[in-house]
């Protein structure tokens, strides 16, 4: 009996297994003749937030039902390109704005100027650099949400300052070793704290500090590479200052391992004293961090680069309309809905709700009931010295070959000269590929 | 009342025949087809011809590294996977007490998900309050930075692999209750030692089961991959960057997606996995006995 038991609840546990990798959601009180198909990636404790989203949806578009489906990032490129190759992808979806190029330019989606212009959207009720983002080859592929930008901001702890006697955040990235080393504890091989971790910076570290550094990667007609300069060196060295001061590469991300997400973050469990990460930090603080003394500053600049220009507007992401989708008029209403609406529980309630950055100038974030955090003219001032960091064509492939370039680097196999010339030609040989087959 | 038969036979295993032209062969025919080709999934494959292969051996630099570190993968986790299966199966076969316990115990792990396990085994492998570490400790091993430093972290994944050696060890130990007991005690009568036993009767008598073990292990010990996606993606220093993650990125990470050179990339592996198999089936005739065989 025991075994049949405990066979029996291995089995069920093992069924569960793939159950658990997507969510769909449909509401059975909703009655319409079309159904749409809505793929998104909002986890954890955004999804109830998304089913009242789309309830008011259909609540605001009677006839329109929408079969609500929550799927794991990690698997998105994959899950869509299947689904479209079959000719049977979902009516609407969560798209990287990182992915764009690709899709625009096989026109694999629906560009939405047709419907902007018929419904009277106008592209300026976004911000210029979050529209930026949402274009390719002068058409509009998706409408962008949430906010692309503030991904670089430090977030630091004011009683760690206090202890190491340090006054002020830094400013420059002269200023940023130094404070780092003073906030660093360990005994010369083992890490106890972090000062800073330059390698750290969500999604793109080197890209970040580049920008921070005065330098664009990339031209602005997405065709030329331009690291391999000055501004790229100083971005190097002064990355393998960091890691040095953290007894060394492998020290630093050994040390990092213990570091997770939500409450597990670094800068909440008192492992770093500074963390770069995006605008999205002070929700995770405001949840799991009630009695943590921080404050928000811009990242430091480079020797390269200037005070008025720190954090990066990169990425971000969007919805958009897949080609071949079963009902692209309905589609485009979500879509406007889940991107435009500043009056019911879409657009702007499902940002507020996150207490985080807006793509529409109409929208504050950080106005959440009525009452705006308090926090929010920091966070928005140093979201203001965001300079746009472009996406290029072959962007993920890049990411792989520039966090090989930075390995190269800290760990002491090729000089920074060397990785900077292999790197930027190994990217333009890509792209120059790209251009070819899709210019 | 044959064909009758046939027929209703036909339509039992209709459903995995059916399974296995949709989905084992339709495949392996396309994607041989596909490493001939461009192929970026929303629009329609363009012939290259043999421009793929010559790419993969000639300009393509994680190929070797990937190939490398698959090897290493290979040849580790078989040999901890046969050796301690082997050797857990000779326990387990021996009457100790709570042994349905212990059986259960060596095999569970092999069906907890993947996925699962590598969040378990992120945690024992934690460089700093990691419980190997812990216990290293105890012998005065100074701590190491499994998942850091590109000298262990691919040791690291060999000692996960001890995890499906559950796997093995019910195979060994089919194999170990098949051997008549009456050869044990003409051994016995004959003045042999556990030892000499174990070399001379078990050994010998366990060799088709090794030989299955061996297959099975190599064949899929070379398609690791989810372990490495989920915990290090290849890092650091692509010291972990396996073979099957290498064209699992360009099919399904990078854009524009490159379907066909990842199809030639999977043709390669093919071969090395049919190349090894064909050389251990053509040598088993020297090394695999069976019984009544001469």
């Amino acid at each position: 009996m025991f075994r049949r038991t405990i066979l029996l609840i291995l089995v069920l546990l093992l069924a569960l297994v793939p159950l658990s990798a997507t969510v769909s959601a449909q509401n059975p009180d909703c009655e319409g003749d079309v159904t749409l198909t809505y793929w998104h990636h909002w986890g954890g404790n955004r999804i109830p937030l998304q089913e009242q989203q789309v309830a008011d949806f259909e609540n605001h578009h009677p006839g329109i039902c929408v079969d609500n489906i929550f799927l794991p990032w990690d698997n998105r490129l994959q899950n869509l390109l299947a689904a479209i190759a079959a000719g049977n992808p979902p009516d609407v979806t969560m798209f990287g704005r990182h992915d764009l190029p690709f899709f625009a330019a096989t026109e694999s989606i629906i560009p939405l100027d047709d419907y902007m212009a018929a419904d009277g959207i106008d592209p300026a009720i976004f911000h210029p650099s979050e529209f930026a983002g949402t274009q390719f080859n002068g058409k509009t592929w998706l409408l962008p949400l949430p906010g692309g930008g503030a991904f670089a901001i430090a977030w630091y702890n004011v009683d760690h300052f206090a202890e190491a006697g340090v006054e002020q955040f830094p400013e420059t990235w002269a200023e940023m070793l130094e404070v780092a080393e003073t906030l660093r504890v360990g005994d010369g091989s083992f890490l106890e704290r972090i000062g800073f971790n330059a390698s750290a910076v969500t999604g793109f570290p080197f890209l970040a500090w580049l920008n921070a550094n005065g330098q664009t990667w990339i031209s602005d007609d997405l065709r030329t590479i331009t690291i391999n300069n000055q501004a790229g060196m100083e971005t190097l060295e002064f990355m393998q200052a960091m890691a040095a001061i953290n007894y060394g590469i492998e020290e630093q991300n050994a040390f990092w391992e213990m570091a997770g997400e939500f409450d597990q973050g670094p800068l909440i469990q008192g492992l770093v004293s500074i963390e770069a990460n995006g605008s999205w930090t002070l929700f995770q603080l405001e949840d799991h961090a009630e009695t943590l003394n921080y404050d928000v500053a811009p990242i430091p600049y480079g020797p390269s680069g200037s005070a008025d220009r720190r954090g990066g507007a990169h990425g971000g992401w969007g919805y958009m309309i897949p080609k071949n989708a079963a009902h692209p008029d309905e589609a485009w209403k979500l879509v406007k809905w889940l991107t435009t609406e500043v009056e019911g529980q879409g657009a702007c309630w499902f940002i507020q709700q996150q207490q985080r950055p807006s793509p529409l100038v109409e929208c504050n974030g950080y106005e959440k009931d009525g009452v705006v955090h308090h926090r929010a003219e920091a966070i928005l001032g140093v979201a203001a010295l965001d300079y746009l960091v472009p996406v290029a064509p072959v962007q993920p492939e890049a990411n792989q070959i520039l966090a090989r370039m930075v390995e190269d680097v800290l760990f002491g196999d090729s000089s920074i000269e060397d990785a900077l010339a292999s790197t930027e030609a190994e990217i333009q040989e890509l792209l120059d590929a790209f251009w070819e087959e899709y210019g | 009342m044959r064909r009758r038969e046939a027929k209703i036979g036909l339509l039992f295993i209709s459903p995995w025949i059916v399974g296995v032209l949709l989905f084992a062969l339709f495949p392996f025919i396309a994607s041989f087809l596909l490493s001939f080709t461009k192929y970026n999934i929303v629009a329609p494959p363009e012939w290259v011809g043999a421009d793929h292969y010559v790419k993969i051996f000639t300009d393509d630099p994680l190929f070797l590294k990937s190939l490398r570190n698959t090897g290493v993968y290979v040849g580790g986790s078989v040999a901890i996977r046969i050796v301690l299966g082997f050797a857990l199966a000779l326990l387990l076969n021996t009457k100790v007490r709570f042994l349905g316990l212990w059986r259960t115990i060596f095999y569970v792990p092999s069906v907890v998900p993947i996925v699962a396990l590598s969040i378990v085994w992120l945690y024992v492998l934690n460089a700093r309050a990691g419980l190997l570490n812990w216990f290293l400790g105890f012998f005065g091993i100074p701590r190491i930075r499994w998942f850091a430093d590109p000298d262990f972290a691919m040791i690291a994944f060999l000692i996960m692999s001890t995890t499906w050696v559950g796997v093995t060890m019910v195979i060994f130990l089919a194999g170990l209750q098949g051997i008549p007991e009456e050869y044990y005690d003409a051994a016995k009568i004959d003045g042999a030692n556990m030892l000499q036993r174990l070399w001379r009767v078990t050994i010998p008598l366990m060799t088709p089961t090794i030989y299955l073990n061996v297959l099975i292990n190599i064949i899929g010990a070379f398609q690791v991959f989810t372990q490495v996606f989920i915990m290090t993606g290849g890092a650091p220093r692509d010291a972990t960057r396996t073979y099957v993650l290498h064209l699992f990125d360009y099919a399904f990470q990078y854009l524009p997606p490159q379907m066909g050179y990842s199809s030639a990339l999977a043709w390669i592996l093919f071969m090395i996995i049919f190349a090894f198999t064909a050389v251990i089936v053509a040598t088993s005739q020297r090394w695999v006995f069976y019984q009544g065989g001469e």
